[in-house]
């Protein structure tokens, strides 16, 4: 269940904290800012970037679910929120569809859109390896309660297939009751192995020296030419882009009218900012396969 | 086994954390904002509620054998509500939830719920909803350690009644809720009314297969546990 990184994306390459700060930068502006051009921008290049990492059938998949919510969301804006100038027409009960709430509900849906494929190509980047070297230690329990859950679930998974065939063959089940009673006891068979095994790691953990000062993470980190070029242009982006959310050019009110901050010299920047941050996996990407394409047309 | 002898100070410290962070927030959310940042202000708060649990857990160092545990019915939780991917609300991660909680006490079925929703939240879809998700199933674990960890062992009857409960009356209405914060800038009583009123019919069937699950499994999946917790000695509650 848990996707191995494709081999020749570069982003997926790089050093973890790059990863990690550019999906907080990514998400961060997405999930607080209602302004249509910086969410246009996010969904477009998680889009797009999604695409490019899984296939666009991938995308699709998604979107299948997302679209649902989507309309969802604009609908329930439209039928319950009813303040506004702009009223486009009454509902029987006498309560106004306006323009503003509409266009609320159209911008939030956006932003749920957006959430949901950046978070999909999070969990194609950010590696259960690359979440541990990254936050291995801030939280070290946590996280390793987390990824040795994740490591758990096809373990849990196939154990449970072994031993229904298992069961199968010993018990065959005839009936409902009888289909229900073999369901719990491979469930309940599961569980015990499950927890033994576990307990079997827990004391290889501990005579490993799990809990010892100086741990290190399985993931080798390389802060090379690379990493330092991505930063280089990651950092001034962000602050562009912080500089403009900080000054206001992403505000967006809604209520009484519509009111978005036109983009002046400061917002076109920032916006501009946003756009090439959102899309630097796609550029790394981009560079890498010209520089093989380079590479190998000179031998 | 380490001795837990400071767990009700720490206990003490996080409440206070809580109850004068989230407060603040709140005051923050309707002066400055406006009351209009709904949706910032809630998330936020569901983030506070659910840090000083997570830190707590982070301080006190566990042992590998209870970190596996936990991350062993976690992936239960994450399977079960992945083997049950057709039925859109039949599922059992609250019923292994509850198990957790009441095998092992108020933090582990804190930690068993919390973590089960966000990492099977990796596999269904992550959005603002998540932090929601963690919350409501930590809540659910949580409460279920309150009640049933004591030496005793549970009546299958209060367990499933218990279950099915909380579930239709706080998990699902707590989701519902969530819905309309999320979505909407314009809190009204009827919108929050009408979400849940939706939702009835989603929560009931979410409630029944926790009962469902509780009923056949519960009893096996808790002797089991405390079979493995006098054999090992772990995560006394």
């Amino acid at each position: 269940m848990y996707k191995t990184p494709p081999r020749n994306d570069a982003f997926c390459a790089l050093h973890s904290a790059l990863s990690f700060a550019f999906y907080v930068v990514v998400l961060a502006v997405t999930m607080l800012v209602l302004h249509p051009a910086y969410l246009a921008i996010s969904l477009c290049s998680a889009a797009a970037y999604l695409a490019a990492l899984d296939t666009p059938r991938g995308l699709l998949r998604r979107l299948r679910w997302v679209l649902p919510l989507m309309v969802i969301t604009v609908f329930f804006n439209a039928m319950f929120s009813h303040r506004g100038m702009t009223v486009l027409f009454y509902l029987r009960n006498g309560n106004a569809v306006t323009l503003e709430s509409i266009v609320f509900g159209l911008l939030a849906s956006v932003m749920l859109a957006a959430t949901v494929l950046w978070f999909a190509s999070l969990h194609i980047v950010l590696t259960s390896e690359k979440l541990m070297a990254v936050t291995g230690r801030l939280a070290p329990a946590l996280s390793l309660l987390l990824s040795m859950a994740l490591r758990f679930v096809p373990r849990i998974s196939r154990q449970i297939k072994r031993t229904a065939q298992a069961q199968r063959a010993l018990y065959p089940p005839a009936g409902l009751s009888d289909r229900l009673r073999f369901g719990v006891r491979v469930l309940s068979v599961t569980v015990s192995v499950a927890l033994e095994n576990a307990v079997v790691t827990a004391d290889s953990m501990r005579s490993r020296g799990y809990g010892l000062p100086g741990r290190t993470a399985f993931r080798r980190e390389r802060w090379g030419a690379r990493e330092r070029g991505f930063a280089a242009l990651f950092v001034p982006l962000a602050a562009v882009v912080l500089a403009g959310l900080l000054a206001g050019r992403a505000a967006a009110n809604f209520y009484p009218s519509l009111d978005f901050a036109a983009p002046d010299a400061l917002g076109a920047a920032s916006r501009a900012a946003f756009t090439l941050l959102c899309n630097l996996p796609l550029l790394l990407n981009r560079k890498e396969a010209l520089t093989w394409r380079r590479l190998r047309s000179n031998i | 086994m380490p001795e837990r002898t400071d767990g009700r100070g720490r206990t003490l410290f996080s409440a206070a954390l809580s109850c004068v962070l989230i407060p603040a927030l709140l005051l923050l959310g309707s002066l400055v904002w406006d009351n209009r940042r709904y949706y910032l202000v809630s998330l936020l708060v569901i983030v506070l509620s659910l840090l000083p649990m997570l830190l707590r857990f982070e301080r006190r160092k566990p042992q590998a054998r209870e970190l596996v545990v936990l991350a062993v019915l976690t992936a239960l939780g994450v399977a079960g509500r992945a083997a049950f991917e057709f039925a859109p609300a039949f599922k059992p991660v609250a019923a292994i939830v509850i198990v957790a909680g009441a095998a092992f006490g108020c933090e582990a079925g804190f930690l068993v719920g919390a973590a089960t929703a966000f990492l099977s939240n990796f596999f269904f879809g992550q959005g603002p909803w998540t932090p929601w998700q963690m919350f409501g199933f930590g809540l659910v674990g949580f409460l279920a350690g309150l009640l049933f960890s004591r030496r005793f062992a549970p009546k299958r009857l209060a367990l499933c009644a218990f279950g099915g409960l909380v579930v239709f009356a706080l998990y699902g209405p707590l989701l519902d809720t969530a819905t309309v914060l999320m979505v909407s800038a314009d809190i009204t009583r009827e919108a929050i009314l009408a979400a849940l009123a939706t939702g009835v019919a989603f929560n009931a069937v979410h409630a029944g297969a926790t009962v469902v699950f509780l009923a056949l499994a519960g009893e096996p999946l808790l002797r089991k546990l405390d079979r493995v917790k006098v054999k090992y000695g772990l995560l006394e509650p």
